[in-house]
């Protein structure tokens, strides 16, 4: 439909656990999302900053939202949105 | 890392208390001697469980609270909040099932023998197993195999002579062999 978003990137604070894996597993099972990507930006004692990218069809930011949350992880920023009808997809920068 | 501490803890404590139990009921008859080592070893078991679960479960929330301050988020009904309760609980079963295995080990001889062979394969057992375990746990740690395992059936052997030496002082009418 017009106006579904299509890919999300958000900057993300968690604890190391759950892991990135089991989130990136729930987040995938959700309904409109066909890919995600974690890549863990900085650890420290107790948490880890991550950057989560998300594709699908028909991305639904509150399910997105309520399973970060339920990890025990919080949303810090969303970085990049790209929604329409167009299947344009952000180029991951590289973290250097 | 946590099942290896909770491992080492339980089979220590089970067959070292259970071990003082059998020396020093030794003269009594068989039933009630086996009797008096499985009841004390599963009280042993259960309360290994009880103590594990108060320290871990404070340990626990006292990590979460940290965790909630770096995050500046609470964490009350989250999955890491679960993952936390979940290791908590694993790591005290965990701790009491190997207080009651560790505390089997001196009790078996004695289903099938009796008097002083008995005990003195109890001994012999429990003494074998703590130098495994001393190694095991010295391999874990790197601390060296030979080092870890001698320490502890020093330890067991203090266990033994303590435990030989009460009923001496306590009820010394009650013979040895």
């Amino acid at each position: 439909m017009a106006g579904d978003i299509r890919s999300l990137t958000l900057d993300v604070l968690k604890p190391h656990e759950p892991t990135i894996i089991e989130l990136a597993k729930r987040l995938a099972s959700l309904e409109g999302i066909s890919a995600v990507n974690i890549a863990v930006l900085e650890v420290d004692a107790h948490t880890e900053t991550v950057k989560v990218s998300i594709v699908g069809p028909a991305v639904d930011f509150a399910s997105v939202r309520h399973t970060i949350e339920t990890f025990g992880a919080t949303i810090h920023s969303i970085d990049q949105v790209s929604a329409g009808e167009h299947p344009w997809l952000p180029r991951q920068r590289s973290e250097t | 890392m946590k099942g290896e501490r909770a491992l080492v803890r339980g089979t220590v404590d089970g067959c070292l208390s259970v071990l003082g139990v059998v020396i020093g009921a030794y003269g009594m008859e068989p039933a009630l001697l086996l009797s008096a080592a499985l009841a004390g070893n599963m009280a042993n078991g259960l309360s290994n469980v009880l103590a594990a679960f108060s320290a871990e479960s404070a340990h626990a929330a006292l990590r979460l609270r940290i965790l909630e301050r770096a995050m500046l988020t609470e964490l009350h009904g989250t999955e890491a909040e679960q993952v936390t309760r979940t290791a908590t609980l694993r790591a005290a079963i965990s701790d009491g099932l190997a207080t009651v295995l560790g505390g089997l080990v001196p009790v078996l001889p004695f289903f099938f023998f009796s008097g002083l062979p008995a005990m003195g394969l109890a001994i012999g057992m429990s003494l074998l197993v703590m130098l495994g375990l001393g190694a095991w746990a010295g391999r874990l740690s790197h601390q060296g195999m030979l080092r870890s395992a001698l320490k502890l059936a020093a330890w067991s052997l203090l266990t033994v002579l303590t435990s030989l030496a009460i009923p001496r002082l306590v009820a010394p009418e009650v013979p040895l062999s």
